[in-house]
């Protein structure tokens, strides 16, 4: 047996702590959105006081005033309670893990995760008292971070992460699992980078912008091309199939939406004029079509990000159990729903 | 015997892997991290805002020049920091902006303190603060100069409001300041084909605030501009030198900034929309769109530019005022000359060095193709009348009223112009109409 089993002691899977990580997964995809929305809004400081709202105890901030207020207050209120719901969900998870006789590996994976949840709210916090736009910055890196190792833990905790698929002799894994640490890699790169023209600093000279969106531009074409080179060789590989072709989709459709994002940011730079279409067109600022197309880009961003990470893991856990072949039918991809 | 062997030696050669894939994994993290930390740190905003001098127009009217390489500037950098200085005592910064007596009747201070500083809201109730940096600053920057960190990519680039001129205003006079709802209205309906967006999702008060927080940038940019002139001037010792409040060279220099700011104050003051007669009673018939083709091909001399077709295909020669500005002390007059590359290693240097400095890459003036139906400065029969009478100020084109237009003939202009979009551009023949009859 592995070192890296997700059964306890006595050979026996339990099931909550998949089921937590599933719903600590599913709880900070939304939390990604709204955080997302947040600098969209530009709406990080609606609210001055941390880790109170307006004095209020975070909890207690009355719900009316909430919902009733100005969008920027109900937006980063909001993103405050999502983050305690995905607190509290680490904590269940972290707690199932250790009570459950989980194996070691896996309790500390579980401590790490309450590390990071609890240095991403204080990294938040930290954003709004020294109001600072490099913490934000780092606060959007963070979270796509941590996102993307929720669904980790999804893999390691699934009952599906004993079984074992048969692998063609003929796929070299080691090899696969390198491309897939490097598409996962330029996948984090492009967020930081994207992350950085979202936060961008007043005092940036327009020359030093260019830079960072060319540099942009290029990751994106370079990400585009790993991840199709991923499909191919996926391809032969059942369990990772669908996903390393669901990163290539996404990856399309982050093309689609980052270009959508700069025409209802900026219009097109030279072309407007020439024509009809783009010459009329007035930008509308703060409109919803401009907020929900820029946070979809931040969002798959972040799910681009995830799903390179479980191609990796899943990979890499294949190559493991190479040479101890039980087959089964299951896919990896059943491990996520 | 030899299996317990082999296994030895993988366990050996895996475990030597093991510490050389650690060191390189290391290796590669420190490398990560301190990529992070570069990435971070240049966009790291912990000093608090400050103005900076206009570079580009010091060095427009101190730096050299082509006849005049090698004189060095005349104003030193005890006499530049004074200017800062003086600016700043007038105008404060950005976070804690202060206004100056004289314009005390046409800015409200309460309005542009909301406008001003770091983006945040106060009570849940109370108004949002920071409107500028929240929605203005990435295109025109901190100083109102048009060079945020995105206005590189727009085209056109952002306006830089330091010269206090603007395009589209209803005002008559080529100085003349927009008045402040043509400046609400640019902000309201934004400018088509253009990465100036419409701004109605903001209410009275912060769109007030945002008007007042430009007019207050135009004003402090144009204040500046005198302050340089006046050093320039100044030849009874240190400009407005601070160790010497009491000297009479000190209050001479303030009496006559003040008496420059009471100046400018006035121009924004007096701004007032132009009279726009109505129009003749054939206005927009057959033939008022018809006196409009002659006139838009000879006495108002528009085909210049935009073109016997209303393309805005003639001429792309020109440079805006803004350009202007520092491109007339390099001696590159027109564009063609840079992009021809017939510009003189002198040009070309100095030219760099308006961009060392903060000037954006130079562009030609692209006059609007007319046949679009797409108006930037508005697209109201009463705009259009004020743009071919008055012109796009401060562009090169003259005013049509100087041109001798009479009020009737510029309304023919408009009902051409605005008949364009639905002409044809090559009228057929009657030869061809014959042939296109047939059966």
């Amino acid at each position: 047996m592995s070192s890296f089993e997700s059964y306890n002691s006595n050979g026996e899977h339990r099931r909550w702590p998949h089921r937590l990580a599933v719903a600590l997964t599913c709880a900070t995809f939304p939390l990604i959105w709204v955080g997302g929305l947040v600098t969209t809004s530009d709406a990080g400081m609606a609210v001055p006081d941390w880790p109170t709202t307006y004095g209020y105890n975070l909890i207690l901030y009355p719900w009316q005033t909430w919902i009733a207020g100005p969008w920027d207050v109900f937006i980063e209120h909001g993103h405050r309670l999502l983050g305690v719901l995905v607190g509290c969900l680490t904590i269940a998870l972290w707690l199932a893990i250790l009570r459950g006789g989980s194996p070691r590996w896996l309790r500390g994976c579980a401590t790490l995760a309450l590390v990071g949840v609890v240095a991403q709210g204080v990294l938040g916090g930290m954003r709004v008292l020294l109001d600072q736009r490099t913490l934000a910055f780092l606060h959007g890196c963070v979270g796509p971070a941590f996102f993307a190792y929720c669904a980790a833990l999804c893999v390691f905790t699934s009952p599906r992460w004993r079984a074992t698929s048969p692998v063609a002799a003929a796929i070299d894994l080691k090899k696969l699992h390198r491309l897939a640490v490097l598409t996962t890699g330029i996948a984090y790169l492009q967020l930081v980078i994207g992350g950085q023209l979202r936060h961008v600093h007043f005092g940036t000279s327009p020359r030093v912008f260019q830079i960072a969106v060319l540099f942009h531009l290029i990751g994106a074409a370079v990400l585009f091309g790993y991840c199709l080179w991923l499909s191919r060789v996926a391809w032969r590989l059942q369990p990772v199939r669908r996903p390393a072709i669901a990163l290539s989709l996404l990856v399309v459709l982050q093309i689609a939406l980052g270009s959508g994002t700069w025409f209802l940011k900026y219009a097109l730079p030279t072309l407007s004029d020439n024509w009809a279409l783009t010459a009329a067109h007035t930008l509308q600022s703060g409109s919803l079509s401009q907020a929900v197309t820029v946070t979809s880009h931040v969002a798959t961003g972040s799910l681009i990000l995830a799903t390179a990470v479980l191609v990796m893991v899943r990979v890499w856990r294949l190559s493991r159990q190479r040479g101890a072949v039980t087959p089964s039918s299951t896919s990896f991809v059943e491990a996520l729903v | 015997m030899r299996r317990p062997v082999n296994r030895m030696n993988s366990a050996c050669r895996h475990r030597s892997w093991n510490r050389s894939s650690l060191s390189a994994a290391r290796s590669r993290c420190c490398a990560l991290g301190a990529a992070w930390a570069v990435l971070v740190l240049s966009g790291c905003g912990a000093s608090p805002a400050q103005f900076s001098l206009n570079l580009v127009h010091l060095h427009a009217k101190d730096g050299g020049s082509v006849d005049n390489a090698t004189t060095d500037p005349e104003l030193d950098p005890a006499e530049r920091k004074n200017i800062a200085n003086a600016i700043d005592a007038l105008f404060g910064t950005p976070d804690a902006p202060r206004l100056p007596q004289a314009a005390e009747g046409f800015l409200e201070l309460s309005k542009i303190q909301r406008a001003a500083g770091p983006t945040g809201r106060d009570h849940p109730q109370g108004g949002e603060r920071g409107l500028y940096r929240k929605h203005c600053v990435h295109c025109h920057g901190i100083n109102g100069d048009g060079a945020g960190p995105t206005a590189a990519f727009l085209n056109p680039y952002p306006r830089d409001y330091r010269m206090g001129l603007f395009k589209f205003k209803s005002t008559a006079g080529p100085k003349d300041k927009p008045t402040h709802d043509d400046l609400k209205r640019i902000l309201f309906n934004g400018i088509p084909g253009t990465a100036m967006p419409s701004f109605k999702v903001l209410d009275d008060g912060e769109l007030e605030a945002l008007v007042h927080y430009v007019k207050y940038l135009a004003m402090r940019g144009q204040t500046e501009r005198e302050l340089v002139a006046s050093a320039l001037l100044a030849d009874n010792g240190l400009f407005l030198d601070p160790q010497k409040p009491d000297s009479q060279a000190f209050r001479d220099n303030m009496s006559e900034l003040l008496e420059k700011l009471g100046g400018i104050a006035k121009t924004w003051t007096d701004a007032q929309s132009s009279e726009v007669p109505s129009p003749p009673a054939d206005w927009e018939g057959t033939v008022s769109i018809e006196r409009g083709r002659k006139l838009f091909m000879t006495k108002g001399l528009c085909h210049q530019c935009h073109g016997v077709s209303a393309l805005g295909d003639a001429n792309r020669d020109l440079f805006d005022s803004w350009t202007e500005d520092f491109m007339l002390t390099t001696g590159i007059k027109n564009y063609l000359k840079i992009r021809n590359g017939n510009a003189t290693a002198a040009e070309v240097n100095l030219l760099d060095e308006f961009y060392a400095r903060g000037a954006l890459p130079v562009r030609p003036l692209t006059p609007r193709n007319l046949r679009r139906g797409v108006y930037r400065g508005g697209r109201r029969p009463v705009d259009l009348f004020r743009r071919v009478r008055n012109g796009i100020h401060p562009m090169p084109n003259a005013q049509n009223n100087e041109k001798g237009l009479l009020n009737d003939e510029v309304w023919h202009v408009v009902a051409y112009v605005r008949s364009l979009p639905f002409e044809s551009i090559t009228e057929p023949t009657e030869e061809i109409r014959f042939q296109r009859d047939l059966p």
